[in-house]
C-alpha cells in the first residue's frame, strides 16, 4: 500500500512538471521569448544538473564552471573547424589548394600546416575558410556525422581531462582549498591562457565555428514557422536529448549506492575516508564526469553562435556564478529543484532585461543622465546585482532551496525481502 | 642571465609591497572567520577606483601646484575609509547572518562570491554613471600619466613606485606594534586562535572580527590605490584576475600567519613580473628573435598555488625547516 502511494505521489510529481513544462513553452509567446531562449535554457540546464552532480552531490566547491564549457566551445571552434577542413581534404584532395587559389591575398604562399593553423587562429582566414568548409560539410551525411562524433568526442575527454587536471592540486585538501584552485585555474586559462594565444581560437578576437549538422530542407517550413532558421532546431534537439539523457543519469547514480556514498562523503570526508572509500580517487572521477557534462553543453552551446570569444563569451558570470544560483535556488542535492531553478532565474532575469529601459525611464531624471545610456547600463548590470542578492537571500531564509534535497531511494521491503 | 632594468626591479618591489599588503588582508579574514574572502580582489580595486574619481575631481585646480603631491596621502587615506567599511558590509551583512545561521563552508564562499559580483557590477555601473570633471567619462581610464615622476641618478621611475614600499613597511610595523603592544591588540591574537577560549576570558570576540574585516578592507584601499597608478586601467573586471596573485601569495604564506602571508605576497608580487621577464629574455636569446610572453604573467601565481598545494600545503610557514633540509641532505646525499 506504501509503495502504491510513494508511486502515486511520484506519477503526480512528474505530471506537475509535465504540466509546468507544457505551461512554461506556451507562455514563451507572451513574454516574448523566442526558441533562442528554450535553447539557451536547455544547454544551462545541462551546466547545472553537472554542478549538481559535482556540488550538491559530491560537495565538490567547483566554481570554475566556465572553464568546462568553454572547452567544450573550443572542441568546437577551435579543434572542430580544423577536423573539419582535414576531413574535407580527404573527401574531396586538393582542397586547401582550390582555397590558395581562390583567395591568394590572405592565404598566399602559406604551406598546409600554416593553413592548419590560421583556419581556426587567423579571423580574417578563419572567416572566409569556415564557411567554405561549411558548405561541404552541410552537404555530406557521412562527413557530418564523423564532424558531429569527433567534436563531441573530443568536447567529452578534454572536459573530463581537464576537470583532473584542475582538480588534481587541491583534491586531497578541505573544501575551500578546492574552490580556490578551481577558481585560479578556470580564470586564468580562460582570460589567460586562451584568450591570448591566437593560435589556439583566435584569441581575443573569436573564431567562427563550422557547424558540424547536416543541411535538412524540411526543417525549412517548420523553422521559419517558430521564427528561426534549421540549424538552431538541430542544435536545440540534440541539447534536449543530451539533457535527458544527463537528468536520468545523474538522478541514477544520486539513488544508487554509489549516490549514497557521494552524499556521506559531501558531509563528512573523514568519515567515509574511515570507512575504507578513496576520498581523493572519487573526487577525481566526479570532476571527470562532471566537467565533461559541462563541455558537452558547451559545444552544444557553441554551435549555435557564428563567433565564440573566449573571455567574452564564457565568463565567470555567466557560466560559473548564475549555474550555482540557479542551483542554490532549486535545491541543492535534488535534480528536479535544478531544473525548476534554471528555469526561474532565467526567466527572472530575462524580465528584468526586460523591464530595464522603463526603471531607467523612471530614474534618469534623478541622476540626470540619458534614460538609453541609463537603459544600456541598467540592462547589463542589474540582473547580476540581483541573482547575486537572491543568492544571499536564499542562503539566509531557504538554505535548503525550493524542493529540498529527499533521501535517497532504496529498494522497497517487499523488493528486499524477495531478495533475501 | 641578464638582470632586469632597475626601474623593472623597483616596479616590482612596488608590485610586491602591495601585493603582501592584500594577502595581509585576506590572511587576517581567512583566519577569522575561516571563508576565503573571494571579493578581496575587487576590494582592491574599489581602492583604486577612489584614487581615480579623487584625481578627477582635484586636477583640473591642483595641477601643477605643489599641492597636489598631498594626494599621494589623502588617497590612500580615503581609500582605507571606504574599502574599511566596504569589507565591513560584507561582513556584517553578508558573512555574519549567515554564520550565525549555521551555513557551512560551501554556503559561505558562494555568498562571498555573490557579493564579490555585486561590488563589481556596482562598480561598473558607478564608473559609467557618475559625472566625471577632468576624463569625461570614468570607465576605462589609466591613471599611468598621472604619477609624478621622479629621477634618481639615471634611474627614472615613479613616486608611488618608490612611496609603496614605505608604505607597506610603516603599515606593518604599525599593526607588529598593535597587535603585541596594545591590550586590543593581544586580545585580537588570542581571539584569532582560539575563540572560545577568548570568549570565556571576556573578550568581545565579535568586535575582534569587526575590526580585522575593517583593517582587511582597509589595507586593501591601501594597497588598491596605489595599484591604480600602476596597471594599464582601472577597471572592475581586473579584480578578477589579482584574485588570483593574492590567493597564491596567501597559500604561500600558510594561510594562518599574517607574517606568512606578508612574505608570500611579497615573494608572489615581486617574482611574477621578474621572472617572466627574465624568462622573456632567455627565451628571446635562445631562439634569436624576440618573444612576448608578458600576457601570460599571472600564469606565475597559478603554478605558485599548484606547486605549493602538492608539495607543502601548509605554506612557507608551516614547514619544518629541519626536516626539510634533512630530506634534501638525503637526496643529495651529503651527511
Amino acid at each position: 500500500m506504501a509503495s502504491l502511494i510513494g508511486r502515486y505521489l511520484r506519477l503526480q510529481s512528474l505530471l506537475i512538471v509535465v504540466i509546468a513544462v507544457v505551461a512554461i513553452i506556451l507562455a514563451f509567446p507572451l513574454l516574448g521569448l523566442t526558441i533562442t531562449d528554450v535553447f539557451s535554457i536547455t544547454t544551462i540546464l545541462i551546466v547545472v544538473l553537472a554542478l549538481n552532480f559535482m556540488a550538491g552531490y559530491a560537495g565538490i566547491p567547483n566554481f570554475g564552471m566556465a572553464l568546462f564549457v568553454y572547452i567544450g566551445a573550443f572542441a568546437l571552434a577551435g579543434v572542430g573547424t580544423r577536423i573539419a577542413l582535414a576531413l574535407v581534404e580527404i573527401a574531396s584532395p586538393g582542397f586547401i589548394e582550390l582555397m590558395r587559389s581562390s583567395y591568394p591575398v590572405i592565404l598566399g604562399d602559406s604551406g598546409s600546416f600554416e593553413v592548419f593553423v590560421r583556419v581556426a587562429g587567423d579571423p580574417m582566414v578563419n572567416r572566409i575558410m569556415s564557411r567554405e568548409v561549411e558548405s561541404v560539410i552541410e552537404a555530406s551525411p557521412i562527413l557530418s556525422l564523423t564532424l558531429t562524433l569527433a567534436v563531441f568526442g573530443f568536447a567529452m575527454i578534454a572536459g573530463a581531462l581537464t576537470g583532473i587536471l584542475a582538480s588534481l592540486a587541491a583534491v586531497r585538501l578541505r573544501e575551500d582549498y578546492l574552490a580556490i584552485v578551481l577558481l585560479a585555474f578556470s580564470e586564468l586559462m580562460v582570460s589567460v591562457v586562451f584568450d591570448q594565444t591566437d593560435a589556439l581560437a583566435g584569441g581575443p578576437n573569436g573564431a567562427w565555428v563550422v557547424r558540424p549538422w547536416l543541411k535538412i530542407n524540411a526543417l525549412e517550413g517548420l523553422a521559419r514557422l517558430l521564427g528561426t532558421i534549421p540549424d538552431v532546431l538541430i542544435s536545440l534537439a540534440v541539447g534536449l536529448a543530451v539533457l535527458a539523457v544527463c537528468f536520468i543519469y545523474v538522478e541514477r547514480i544520486a539513488n544508487s549506492p554509489m549516490g549514497r556514498m557521494l552524499r556521506a562523503m559531501r558531509d563528512d570526508d573523514l568519515a567515509i575516508g574511515v570507512y575504507g572509500r578513496d576520498v581523493a580517487m572519487t573526487r577525481l572521477k566526479i570532476m571527470a564526469i562532471g566537467a565533461a557534462m559541462a563541455s558537452i553543453a558547451g559545444a552544444i552551446h557553441a554551435s549555435v553562435y557564428i563567433l565564440v570569444k573566449a573571455a567574452d563569451t564564457y565568463d565567470r558570470v555567466t557560466w560559473t556564478f548564475i549555474p550555482w544560483a540557479m542551483m542554490i535556488l532549486g535545491g541543492m542535492a535534488n535534480n528536479w529543484g535544478a531544473v525548476l531553478g534554471g528555469i526561474a532565474v532565467y526567466l527572472g532575469r530575462k524580465a528584468i532585461y526586460y523591464y530595464s529601459p522603463t526603471i531607467a525611464s523612471a530614474i534618469s531624471p534623478i541622476l540626470g543622465i540619458e534614460a538609453s545610456v541609463a537603459g544600456d547600463i541598467l540592462r547589463a548590470q542589474l540582473p547580476n546585482i540581483l541573482v547575486g542578492v537572491l543568492i544571499i537571500l536564499v542562503l539566509y531564509l531557504r538554505p535548503q532551496g525550493i524542493i529540498p534535497e529527499k533521501p535517497s531511494r532504496t529498494l522497497s521491503k517487499k523488493d528486499i525481502e524477495e531478495l533475501t | 642571465m641578464v638582470l632586469p632594468s632597475p626601474e623593472f626591479i623597483i616596479y616590482s618591489i612596488a608590485y610586491g609591497s602591495s601585493l603582501a599588503l592584500l594577502c595581509l588582508g585576506l590572511t587576517l579574514t581567512y583566519m577569522t572567520t575561516k571563508v576565503p574572502n573571494f571579493a578581496h580582489g575587487t576590494l582592491a580595486i574599489v581602492g583604486a577606483t577612489v584614487t581615480l574619481m579623487l584625481i578627477d575631481r582635484v586636477y583640473y585646480q591642483f595641477r601643477g601646484d605643489p599641492l597636489y603631491y598631498s594626494l599621494y596621502i589623502a588617497a590612500p587615506l580615503i581609500a582605507f575609509f571606504v574599502v574599511g567599511l566596504v569589507a565591513l558590509t560584507e561582513y556584517l551583512l553578508v558573512l555574519r547572518p549567515l554564520v550565525r545561521k549555521g551555513i557551512g563552508i560551501i554556503g559561505l564562499m558562494i555568498a562571498a562570491l555573490a557579493f564579490d559580483i555585486i561590488l563589481v557590477n556596482i562598480l561598473t555601473m558607478t564608473l559609467h554613471l557618475a559625472p566625471s570633471e577632468y576624463f569625461g567619462k570614468l570607465i576605462g581610464q589609466s591613471l599611468k600619466g598621472f604619477d609624478a615622476r621622479v629621477s634618481l641618478a639615471d634611474i627614472t621611475t615613479t613616486f608611488s613606485r618608490l612611496a609603496m614600499p614605505v608604505v607597506a613597511v610603516i603599515l606593518t610595523v604599525t599593526l607588529h606594534l598593535f597587535l603585541t603592544r596594545t591590550k586590543f591588540g593581544i586580545a585580537m591574537r588570542a581571539s584569532i586562535e582560539n575563540p572560545s577560549l577568548a570568549r570565556v576570558l571576556g573578550i568581545d570576540v565579535d568586535r575582534v572580527y569587526i575590526v580585522s574585516w575593517f583593517l582587511a578592507g582597509g589595507l586593501a584601499g591601501v594597497a588598491g590605490s596605489f595599484l591604480s597608478f600602476i596597471i594599464e586601467s582601472v577597471k572592475p573586471a581586473a579584480g578578477s584576475l589579482v584574485i588570483v596573485s593574492i590567493f597564491a601569495g596567501s597559500i604561500l604564506g600558510g594561510l594562518g600567519s599574517i607574517y606568512g602571508a606578508l612574505l608570500g605576497g611579497f615573494l608572489v608580487g615581486f617574482m611574477e613580473p621578474m621572472a617572466t621577464i627574465m624568462l622573456q629574455n632567455a627565451l628571446s636569446e635562445f631562439l634569436g628573435r624576440t618573444v612576448i610572453i608578458t600576457q601570460y604573467q599571472r600564469l606565475f601565481s597559478l603554478l605558485v598555488v599548484i606547486v605549493v598545494l602538492l608539495l607543502a600545503p601548509q605554506g612557507l610557514t608551516g614547514l619544518n625547516y629541519r626536516e626539510v633540509i634533512g630530506r634534501v641532505r638525503r637526496v643529495v646525499g651529503v651527511g
